[in-house]
């Protein structure tokens, strides 16, 4: 359906993204996660005909939206990152608005009002004025001025900063729910638990490059998958410690007060000896945490960097 | 297009506060002006008689009678003294000869003593040149009635004769206005004549204008803050509608605020504009159109409305005391001064209002101006079209 074919941009002599290439597939949701400045916004500001890009091509349904952004932008929905809204004007003049701008009128664009308004759940407050919504509010309304034409394609770019918990899975559900409903998503964050959830591929990106692709397990498969494992241990000796080292699916470990950490190699293993190993020295183990490995592990192990650095 | 200009249309509440500010403004300062100067305020001109001779106190006194100018009689020395220290604006020499010249007939030999040029000297001119016409008719006419009567009865009182025939001349002049020329240049009350408060009052208008195109212009900033000029350009709407409908509402809302401020003037501060009202909004249109264009380009050139509110008045300001809004510029001497005001639309406006009000309409001159001020307007016009229509959207 679109194809992101190594597209370059600069600013001045900042390169901020460095021959990107991807492609999106009809009803797919795919998530394009990296830190603030990975890239992320510039590339689907591209894809969203906001600018050209330096280099490259993108092509949606085999045709250059660069030659020819009119091919794409009125099967395009954009959720930009700030609030793109009238904050003096109601929610209902926003959507009118917006809506009119797509070329809906009379009462098909009042049924889609009725039907977004539901789905982003201000319905209720729709004759206010912007600038009297709360932040969660302005973000939905944001978001559903961009649902009102029913797009192929939706943009999303971090709809979720700087909002309640509440208002961010209100988003969440909503974006499931208009990928259920059959639209093509194209998902920007930096928060890895926000692409897990929602998207079924995701796009690793930093300082302007894609640096890994896939599904979340292709993604996790790619790195060397140690379970990180915390144990608290009632009396911990120095001999219980060495016994500890000499598990050779013990790696990297370190001791702080009572606890013990280290890396768990393989998949395939069990934890008998280091039971034993503190059972046979007279300790007692009262708790054991193992962390599977995550985007965010995946991503500090690509770039040593974590993804909220 | 429609949905774009009831946006726009529906956004001027926002900036309601400035647009009415800016019109009281410009209908306070017409209405203190006009109150404060219209009738008091006459240039003053020395009278130097060196006839001094029946006939030429009595055109002194004629003179005198000017609501638009004030005569004063003084010796040669004092009024030199006066007109140096700029407390008249010139001196008008009735040389020896004058009441011979009218007795006879012929050409008067007046003389204007000036230290510059200015625009009042050619209201002088005219004032001079029209009572001397009138005086020496009313003149004339009472000479042939003292003859005429003289060969009917010898023994009439000749002087008595004369003066009855001048006041009953004076009063024909009053009452009949028999000749038209002549009374549209002396009956200042409505007809028209220059008056610098014209130009401080047109000056105002347009001055004030300014500031409420560019700020309504510069809405494409605040869009551009609040993200939905971004949003508008990667929606199907082509950006020349986006654009095209900010400058109508741009130039909608300017030709408003100068359209009312003329009529109120008109119909309530009793201001005579010296043109057709229809010719004069014509003018005020392409003016308004120049400066639709000029907001744009100062809203391409900004990064932020802050930038803007912030350089936006010196440029105002700048151009139109360029531009003569704030003096005439008969009295600017430096060419540079007198170039640049040529750049600026406000000149032209304000040159064909008193141009016309000196000369009557002249048609090229009116057309030249029009072409000006709307050739102006479209070089703008297509600089801000290209500072805001890439594509690329400046980063923040």
């Amino acid at each position: 359906m679109l194809d992101i074919i190594d597209i370059h941009k600069a600013y001045n002599k900042t390169k901020a993204v460095e021959g990107i290439s991807f492609q999106v597939k009809k009803g797919e949701m795919i998530g394009l996660l990296g830190p603030n400045g990975a890239g992320k916004s510039t590339a689907i500001s591209m894809i969203a005909t906001l600018f050209k890009p330096d280099r490259g091509e993108i092509l949606y349904q085999g045709e250059s939206i660069i030659k020819n952004p009119k091919v794409i932008q009125s099967k395009l929905g954009f959720v930009p990152q700030e609030i793109a809204l009238y904050p003096t004007l109601t929610g209902m003049d926003n959507l009118k608005f917006w809506g009119r701008t797509y070329g809906l009128k009379g009462s098909h664009l009042k049924e889609k009002i009725n039907e977004i308004s539901e789905i982003i759940g201000i319905r209720d407050r729709l004759k206010e004025r912007v600038d009297k919504y709360s932040g969660g509010m302005k973000r939905r309304l944001n978001i559903g001025c961009a649902l009102l034409h029913n797009p192929e394609i939706i943009i999303f770019d971090e709809p979720t900063v700087g909002i309640d918990p509440q208002s961010r899975n209100h988003i969440l559900n909503a974006v499931k729910e208009i990928n259920r409903r059959g639209a093509t998503v194209i998902y920007t964050s930096h928060y890895m638990e926000e692409v897990e959830f929602l998207c079924q591929r995701i796009c690793i990106m930093d300082q302007g490059k894609i640096i890994a692709s896939g599904t979340k397990d292709e993604l996790i498969g790619t790195i060397d998958s140690d379970e990180k494992t915390t144990l608290k241990v009632e009396g911990l000796t120095e001999k219980m410690i060495e016994k500890m080292r000499e598990i050779s699916y013990a790696r990297n470990l370190v001791v702080s007060d009572d606890s013990v950490i280290f890396n768990r190699k393989g998949n395939h293993v069990n934890y008998s000896e280091i039971i034993d190993a503190i059972s046979q020295e007279g300790g007692k183990l009262l708790s054991m945490d193992v962390q599977k490995p995550d985007l965010e592990y995946v991503f500090l192990q690509l770039t040593g960097r974590a993804l909220r650095d | 297009m429609l949905n774009q200009l009831g946006l726009r249309f529906k956004l001027l509440k926002d900036d309601r506060i400035m647009i009415i500010v800016m019109t009281v403004m410009a209908l306070a300062l017409t209405f203190i002006f006009s109150s404060s100067m219209s009738g008091s305020y006459r240039p003053s001109i020395m009278v130097i008689d060196q006839d001094r001779t029946q006939e030429s106190r009595a055109f002194i006194k004629e003179l005198q009678k000017s609501r638009l100018l004030d005569y004063r009689q003084a010796e040669e020395d004092e009024a030199i003294k006066q007109i140096e220290q700029s407390m008249a604006i010139a001196g008008l020499v009735v040389r020896n000869g004058f009441g011979e010249i009218v007795h006879e007939g012929g050409e008067a030999d007046l003389e204007i003593i000036r230290i510059k040029d200015s625009v009042e000297l050619i209201q002088l001119e005219g004032n001079v040149r029209s009572t001397f016409f009138q005086f020496s008719s009313k003149y004339k006419t009472a000479l042939a009635t003292v003859e005429i009567i003289k060969e009917i009865r010898p023994d009439i009182d000749e002087q008595r004769v004369f003066k009855e025939t001048q006041e009953l001349s004076d009063e024909y002049w009053k009452n009949r206005n028999p000749f038209k020329l002549t009374s549209t240049v002396l009956s200042a009350e409505k007809d028209w004549a220059y008056n610098p408060l014209i130009h401080y009052l047109i000056g105002f208008t347009l001055f004030f204008s300014t500031f409420t195109i560019v700020f309504v212009g510069a809405d494409i900033l605040k869009e551009k803050q609040q993200n939905t000029w971004q949003r508008k350009l990667v929606s199907p709407v082509k950006n020349t509608t986006i654009l095209l409908s900010l400058l109508i509402t741009t130039f909608t809302v300017g030709m408003a605020q100068v359209g009312l401020i003329v009529i109120i003037g008109n119909y309530f501060l009793d201001i005579v504009w010296g043109m057709n009202i229809g010719l004069m909004l014509v003018v005020f249109a392409g003016f308004v159109y120049t400066f639709t264009a000029i907001g744009l380009v100062l809203g391409g050139l900004a990064k932020s409305f802050e930038q803007l509110s912030a350089f936006t008045p010196i440029i105002l300001v700048a151009s139109a005391m360029l531009g003569g809004t704030m003096w005439p510029l008969e009295i600017i001497q430096s060419k540079i001064l007198l170039f640049l005001a040529n750049l600026m639309p406000h000149k032209w406006a304000l040159e064909i209002i008193e141009q016309t009000a000196a000369y009557g309409l002249n048609i090229n001159n009116y057309i030249v101006t029009i072409l000006v001020l709307f050739g102006m307007g479209t070089v703008y016009l297509l600089i801000g079209i290209y500072l805001h229509s890439a594509r690329t959207v400046r980063q923040s």
